[in-house]
Formats: C-alpha cells, sequence, structure tokens
C-alpha cells in the first residue's frame, strides 16, 4: 500500500526538478525558464513497489528515457499531478470461467492500471498522460467486424476483499453482478468501462473507482449497466481524487450481455 | 414595276424559285449559326477550358446548320424519310461504338448505389492497390502507395473482386515460420504465444492462432496467425518476426535453409565425405 500519496500540487522553482518512481519505472518533471523538460523511462516488468517522490538524485539511466520539452512564455511554477484512470475500457478475463448461479448476486473486486497526468495550473494545460504499465490491446466485441478497441488483463477477478493485491499503481473497481434469469451466468471476461468511472482514495492512499453494478432481469438478454454514485463502501474515508474521462448523463447503460460480459 | 411581279410569276412557274429560296434559307442560316454559336461561347468563356469551348461551339454550329439545310431540303421538295432511315442507322452505329462508356457510367450508378468503399478507403482490384481519391461517373481514380495515378473503369470494378482493405478495424496478420525437423514444437508453440502475449500492440483476444500447416521439404511449416489494430498492421509484423528471430537464436531453435540429400544412384547409400586437413579425400563406392 502507498502511505503517501503521491499526487497533488507541487511547486517548482526554476531548474527544480522531481522524480517519481515505482522500482526502476520513472517519470522526471524539471522546470526551466522558458521550458518544461520531461523524462520518461520505461520498463517491460511491472513493479510492485510504493511510488515514491524525490529528486533526481536517486533516478539513474535518464539517458535511455524519452524526452519531451514544452514551451511556455513564462512557466508558471505550480503543477497538478493527478492519476486517471485508462483511456479505453479494460477487459478483465478470470483465469478459470466464472459462474454466477440463477438467482444470486455477488461482488467481485477487478484492478485497472492508473495512469499519470501531468496539468500546469492554473490554466490547466496537460503536460503528460502517461501509462504507468501500458495494458496490450485487445478487442472486446460479438465479432471481429462489431466491437471496440480495448485493453486486456489477465486477472483472477477476486470475490473476497482481502485476496485482492492493493498496489499502488492500480485502481480496484468493485462489481456488483445480479443474476435474476433463472439461468446461470458464465462469465468469461468482463468489459469495465473504465472511462465513465471517478478515482477515489481510501485512508491508506489506495485508488478506489465508482462501483458498478450489472443487473440482469428475468426476461430479456440485455443487462443494466449502473454506475454507483459516491465512493464504494470498501473504501475507508474517501476522498475524491479526478472525474471521469468521458463525462456521460446517464446513470444507467442498456447494453447487450455480448457487450459486457462473453 | 408590272414587269417585276411578271417577273417573279415566271419565276414561282419554275423550280427555280424554289431552289433560289432555299439556297437563301441554306445561306441566311450558315450565318445565323455562325453569329449564334461565337455568341454562346463568349457567355461561358470563363467556366470551360479551351477544349470545352471549341467543343461548345462547333456542335452549336454544326447542329443549327443541320437545322436548316434540313428545312432548305424540305422546301426544294425532297423527300425527307430517307434522312430519316439514315439517321436510324447512325444511332444504331452510334449505340455500338458508346457500348463501353454507357456501361461504366451504368455500373457506375450501382456502385453509388451500393457502397463498398468510398473515398479514403484503401481497395485492391486485381492486382493494383491504392486509396480511393474520387469516385466519378464513368471510373475510380487511385492513388498507389508508390504515388501513381491509376484510372480503373467502373466496368471493371462491377465484374471483378473488390477489396476494401480499411472495412473493418482489425487485421490478422498470418506469420510463415518455419522450423527445423528436430525441434519440439509444443515448445515453439508456447514460445511462439508467450511472445504475442508480451507484444502490446498484438491484440489479446481474438487470440493469436497457432496452426501447423504441415511438413515441408526442409523444415516443419507453422502459421502464426496474430490480431492488431488495422493501423498497427506493419508494425505488427515487423515486430512479431523480429521478436521471433531473436527468441529462437537465444533458444537455439533453428530455422531451416533449404535441404538436399545427395545419392549416387538408386542402389547406393549417401556418399561419405569427411573433411581432415591432413589427409587426402578417400572415396568408397
Amino acid at each position: 500500500m502507498a502511505d503517501k500519496a503521491w499526487w497533488g500540487e507541487f511547486t517548482f522553482s526554476l531548474e527544480q526538478q522531481r522524480c517519481w518512481r515505482i522500482g526502476e519505472r520513472a517519470i522526471i518533471l524539471k522546470r526551466f525558464e522558458n521550458e518544461w523538460n520531461s523524462w520518461n523511462l520505461e520498463t517491460d516488468t511491472e513493479s510492485d513497489e510504493a511510488i515514491m517522490v524525490g529528486d533526481l538524485a536517486e533516478c539513474t539511466a535518464i539517458e535511455e528515457a524519452k524526452f519531451g520539452r514544452y514551451l511556455q512564455q513564462n512557466t508558471s511554477d505550480t503543477v497538478q499531478i493527478l492519476p486517471l484512470l485508462a483511456d479505453r475500457s479494460v477487459v478483465a478475463r478470470p483465469d478459470t470461467p466464472l459462474t454466477l448461479l440463477a438467482g444470486e448476486k455477488s461482488r467481485l473486486y477487478v484492478s485497472t492500471p492508473v495512469w499519470f497526468s501531468a496539468k500546469l495550473l492554473p490554466k490547466g494545460e496537460s503536460l503528460l498522460d502517461l501509462a504507468f504499465w501500458r495494458p496490450s490491446d485487445s478487442w472486446f466485441g460479438p465479432s471481429t467486424r462489431v466491437g471496440q478497441i480495448c485493453y486486456a488483463k489477465y486477472t483472477a477477478a477476486r470475490v473476497q476483499l482481502n485476496n485482492i493485491e492493493q498496489r499502488p499503481h492500480r485502481a480496484i473497481t468493485p462489481i456488483t453482478v445480479v443474476n435474476n434469469h433463472d439461468k446461470s451466468l458464465t462469465i468469461e471476461r468482463i468489459n469495465v468501462p473504465v472511462t465513465l468511472l471517478h478515482l477515489y482514495a481510501d485512508e491508506a492512499n489506495q485508488l478506489w473507482t465508482t462501483g458498478i453494478s450489472v443487473h440482469r432481469d428475468r426476461q430479456s438478454d440485455n443487462v443494466e449497466l449502473h454506475l454507483d454514485k459516491g465512493a464504494p463502501v470498501e473504501a475507508l474515508s474517501p476522498s475524491l481524487i479526478n472525474g471521469p474521462r468521458m463525462v456521460t448523463e446517464q446513470s444507467i447503460l442498456i447494453r447487450s450481455i455480448s457487450s459486457l460480459f462473453a | 414595276m408590272q414587269e417585276i411581279i411578271d417577273f417573279i410569276d415566271l419565276l414561282k412557274a419554275s423550280h427555280l424559285f424554289a431552289l433560289t429560296q432555299a439556297a437563301l434559307l441554306f445561306i441566311v442560316g450558315f450565318i445565323m449559326a455562325r453569329l449564334i454559336s461565337s455568341a454562346i461561347v463568349k457567355l461561358v468563356k470563363d467556366k470551360m477550358t479551351a477544349h470545352g469551348q471549341l467543343f461548345l461551339k462547333r456542335s452549336i454550329f454544326y447542329g443549327l446548320l443541320v437545322l436548316v439545310s434540313i428545312s432548305a431540303l424540305d422546301n426544294i421538295g425532297i423527300d425527307l424519310s430517307i434522312l430519316l432511315g439514315a439517321a436510324g442507322i447512325f444511332t444504331v452505329a452510334l449505340g455500338f461504338a458508346s457500348q463501353t462508356s454507357a456501361s461504366n457510367l451504368i455500373s457506375g450508378l450501382f456502385l453509388m448505389i451500393e457502397r463498398p468503399f468510398s473515398i479514403t478507403d484503401v481497395i485492391k482490384v486485381n492486382d493494383v492497390t491504392g486509396e480511393v481519391i474520387s469516385i466519378d461517373l464513368l471510373s475510380v481514380k487511385l492513388r498507389t502507395f508508390d504515388n501513381l495515378f491509376v484510372r480503373i473503369p467502373n466496368e471493371s470494378m462491377i465484374k471483378s473482386a473488390v477489396t476494401t482493405l480499411t472495412k473493418y478495424p482489425i487485421r490478422r496478420a498470418d506469420l510463415k515460420i518455419g522450423i527445423a525437423y528436430k525441434e519440439d514444437i509444443e515448445k515453439v508453440r508456447d514460445i511462439l504465444l508467450a511472445i504475442a502475449a508480451k507484444n502490446l500492440i498484438c491484440l489479446e483476444e481474438p487470440a493469436p492462432v497457432f496452426i501447423l500447416t504441415g511438413f515441408g521439404s526442409s523444415s516443419v511449416d507453422i502459421q502464426f496467425s496474430v490480431w492488431s489494430r488495422r493501423e498497427n498492421f506493419l508494425s505488427l509484423k515487423n515486430s512479431m518476426y523480429m521478436e521471433i528471430k531473436k527468441t529462437f537464436d537465444q533458444q537455439g531453435i533453428e530455422i531451416p535453409f533449404p535441404h538436399l540429400s545427395l545419392y549416387a544412384g538408386t542402389a547406393t547409400t549417401a556418399f561419405p565425405l569427411s573433411s581432415v586437413a591432413e589427409k587426402s579425400d578417400k572415396r568408397e563406392k
């Protein structure tokens, strides 16, 4: 668990630089008088260490990093660093298919990767929008002609809360599945519409998203997707960190089974 | 005065009057046609190319001239049904000549209704692949990837198979790999699936497909099909092939060259050859 929040507003004096690190993965920002420089040092394998904010001294191998220059007439001194959820839906696929028996309901926990975003205050110009570890592309849909591009993650969609690993670079989404049908529902993969969810942090600075609940009715093959309001109950003393990437007015979306489960 | 009237009466009686009338009509008509065609071309001077202007002027002039000639001939008293017959034959000949153009026109109409592709799609017709830059009445214009301009008549598009490469958002790349006979096929399969899983632009779903196409003459032939977004197709192929070669080299899996076995004849076994520095070559029969 991350003990200290790595997000918030950070003030930079001229020539000051700061480094956000998880293990070998590092994102560095440095302020000059007329430009901002950023270094993005990526790694192949995910690390479960805590995200640490510090000065440059701890970061090595800066030559291999991707370099960015952002020009401004007079650079502002405050940067707002916030976590963001993924820019596409994330498809979570349990190791073995789950079967929800008829007339039952269950609460699953799925974790999705988090993006690092840097914005300049006061105007809110976006400097960076990087994934800590970009998940693999995937396709979710009833056929190869109809569907959407999303991210895929092989996971064990946990049913017990204490089983889920709490990692600082992932946000946990609780999903309530209600099966009112008289046949059991087999869940092989779950399309989590992450672009519509709010992001919260609990008292241990673990990231949570708004919960979603999926209702399958008795008669139809359609499912209703409800976006819960507010933080999930599992998040203790939650605080709102960020809004969704795509704002939707509806809180209830009707989808067919094939667009959420398969 | 009386003499002029007598003269005109005399002329009326003879055919000469009709002939003179016709000649006068023709001359006046000729001048009128010239004037009208020039006037009309002056009106549309800015809107047409030089070629178009000339074409318009000529067609108006000759059109009017034909009309004037017909009425002049009618005046003389020649039977016009012969001309009608000639015009009929002329129309049939014209119909035969414009067969392909008419066919292209109608094919174009049907293509517009059916809409298998639109502008900026990439299509492949017969052997030509290119991006559609315009869909016209008679033809479709393509820009090939080496920046050449190709005009394809609509008729050949209706008749042959047209492949629209940019219709669907994802595309499958079929990678052809050959491994030596001595390799463990299951192990190669696991390696290939691991490479596909690690590649970020290779889609997880639809899952990559491992197909053993057969036992080739020099190698075991495998087809490994992976999916990606249409835009990433080329970079997926490149990155997968490079990664496969690198991993095979690391794991010591051989991609064989074509093999040839030498025999002396039908009854003998293969020549044993040994390459030794000091000894001379030994020959065995």
